[in-house]
């Protein structure tokens, strides 16, 4: 017989859970859309689905910073929370305002998905701030990280539909391109801010600026290959499927640096707090 | 210009660019040395984007592509010369010790450092306080130092987790390294009797083992152990306080020819002269570091990023020039 594993009571879950919900309830309507199942007017769908999942988020995102005190920063659990929250925002302005971002829907929503299907499995415990984090310079490195997750998340979303063939859209395929490559562009600005606000926040932190942390190692890696790319899309003529494809590697590790590497071990930066 | 041509290749840039990649996750992932590879390539790169500057037009029609480039070359400079400037080391001081250079631990030294900066700084331990959350997780830190230690009136200023001490460019850093030292004076045999502490393993991380080794000035190898009265409750959360350790600890003496048991005021004799035990102070550890490029290297960090960011932002139509390169890709036009 297995064993029965209790996970702990934390009300902000129920929040997430509805906002699971909204973002499969947009993931499903722009599937359906993208497969000729629903016209492009069902695209009003896929937004109120989007706006109401963010706006449950931005709930559990301020029920858990009044109960444990601190922002959404330090567990997994609150790493995810905010991530789908910011990441859902991001996206949700991006849809609205500019039409030619909604051909990744298909592949932006279903990441959500998941991200937000990983959060109800990790365990809300929370964890004690360090003191260290009490810096002003902290909120500058995390709002432009999730800046650069949002803006590069939604060019892996137009890069992937161009791999499969399949952005249609106003424009076509040239106009997502272009887009694309507008988004990684905004990303890269706002990884470079990300590092330079986190060096800044580490001098004060810990009396250095650099400490080749693997954190740090591979959000600097993540920015060398975001930047080999860019330089290879605006000065060569890069294969388009190239670009593409670089596209998605950029966004494969950042998450990885973003949620993989300080939670093989207990908290960003570990080691060092 | 043909060798500016060739050093400014964008070739070359990818290459370097490929190598320091290469070269970061060797030495993270392989666990190799990667600095002298890093060091060469970086230097390669600062002579490739020099010749890039110098020989491509681009840079001379678009100022703030121009700008960001200027930035990297600079930040790589600033990074290398804040190599060659830095110092890096530790510190202990005890509750009412002022600072003396010959005190710091020096773990990095550049090149280009001068000894000499250290004897400006001045500055004199004060209490400390450190809070405890359940459980021992340690919280906020406060160490108060006396930055005026020759004036008629203290002029005292807290230091603490994101707040260094900063004087004549040095930062002093608190750190979780703090615990209690033992107050004694040697009194020897014949000579001036000198007064100091000796300071045990940071606390309460080691309340487990609070064990020194000391030589005296008389040449006594000793094994001192404190035992401090302090009552310890890892499940509820407490201030540690400086100025609240009693002072009425017990210090156990190893010696050569025997053991011994002080109490504050106590002494021992030993062939070499006399320890008197005073009673348990404390001690702050610091991390020091020095690196006058920093603001610079910050100010160049942040303008450069604008900088791209302002580059981009003319190119935010989806005709600019800027993305023109793919569009002739019959892959792209379809």
């Amino acid at each position: 017989m297995l064993p029965t594993v209790t996970q702990p009571f934390a009300p902000e879950v129920l929040w997430i859970w509805g906002g699971l919900a909204g973002y499969i309830a947009s993931a499903v309507a722009s599937i359906r859309i993208r497969t000729g199942a629903a016209s492009r007017r069902a695209e009003g769908r896929v937004l109120g689905a989007l706006w109401f999942a963010v706006a449950l988020l931005a709930v559990a995102v301020t029920q858990r910073w009044l109960r444990v005190g601190h922002g959404p920063f330090l567990t997994l659990f609150e790493v995810l929370l905010s991530n789908i929250f910011s990441l859902g925002l991001f996206y949700a302005v991006a849809y609205w305002r500019a039409p030619a971002v909604r051909p990744g829907a298909v592949i932006v929503l279903p990441v959500l998905v998941v991200l937000g299907a990983w959060n109800v499995t990790v365990s809300p415990v929370p964890g004690s701030l360090p003191a260290t984090y009490d810096n002003p310079w902290l909120w500058v490195h995390v709002g432009t990280g999730k800046m650069f997750l949002g803006a590069c998340l939604t060019a892996a979303g137009l890069a992937g539909v161009l791999l499969m063939r399949g952005a249609g859209g106003p424009g076509g395929k040239r106009h997502a391109d272009v887009v694309a490559w507008r988004f990684m562009a905004l990303a890269f600005v706002f990884q470079t801010l990300l590092i330079v606000a986190g060096a800044a926040w580490a001098r004060d932190a810990w009396g250095r600026f650099w400490g080749w942390d693997p954190l740090e190692t591979w959000s600097l890696i993540t920015w060398l290959i975001a930047g080999t790319a860019l330089h290879a899309r605006l000065t060569w003529k890069l294969p388009p499927a190239v670009g593409w494809w670089s596209i998605l590697v950029v966004l494969v590790l950042a998450v990885l640096t973003f949620l993989g590497v300080p939670f093989l071990s207990h908290a960003p930066h570990r080691g060092i707090i | 210009m043909r060798v500016l041509r060739l050093l400014g290749s964008l070739k070359l840039t990818f290459v370097l660019l490929a190598a320091v990649t290469a070269g970061i996750g060797a030495g993270y992932v392989g666990g190799l040395d990667a600095r002298p590879l890093l060091t060469g390539v970086l230097a390669l790169l600062i002579v490739n984007l020099l010749g890039a500057i110098a020989t491509h037009p681009r840079f001379r029609r678009q100022s703030a592509l121009l700008a960001f480039h200027l930035c990297l070359l600079a930040a790589m400079v600033l990074v290398a010369v804040g190599d060659l400037l830095r110092l890096e080391g530790r510190l202990e001081l005890a509750n009412g010790q002022a600072f003396e250079p010959e005190l710091v631990q020096i773990t990095n030294r550049g090149a280009w450092f001068s000894d000499a900066a250290l004897e400006a700084v001045a500055f004199r331990q004060g209490r400390f306080t450190v809070d405890y959350a359940p459980g021992l997780v340690r919280r906020a830190m406060r160490s108060w130092v006396d930055v005026s230690p020759g004036g008629e009136h203290p002029d005292r200023q807290i230091v603490g987790d994101t707040q260094p001490l900063v004087q004549q460019g040095f930062r002093f850093y608190t750190t979780s390294n703090k615990g209690l030292a033992a107050l004694v004076s040697w009194v020897p045999v014949r000579g001036r009797a000198q007064i100091g502490t000796v300071h045990f393993p940071s606390w309460p991380l080691h309340d487990w083992k609070q064990v020194n080794e000391w030589t005296s000035p008389g040449g006594d190898a000793l094994v001192l152990e404190l035992v401090p009265a302090l009552d310890l409750a890892p499940g509820e959360a407490f201030t540690f306080d400086s100025e609240r350790v009693p002072a009425a600890g017990e210090l156990r003496v190893s010696h050569a020819h025997g053991d011994a048991s002080l109490l504050p005021g106590q002494m021992l004799r030993l062939p070499g002269g006399r320890m008197v035990f005073h009673g348990l102070t404390t001690w702050m550890g610091y991390r020091v570091v020095y690196d006058p490029t920093l603001p610079w290297l910050l100010a160049t960090g942040i303008v450069g990023a604008l900088a791209l960011g302002w580059h981009f932002m003319g190119s935010l139509s989806p005709d600019a020039r800027l993305w023109r390169a793919a569009d002739r890709d019959p892959a792209v036009r379809a």
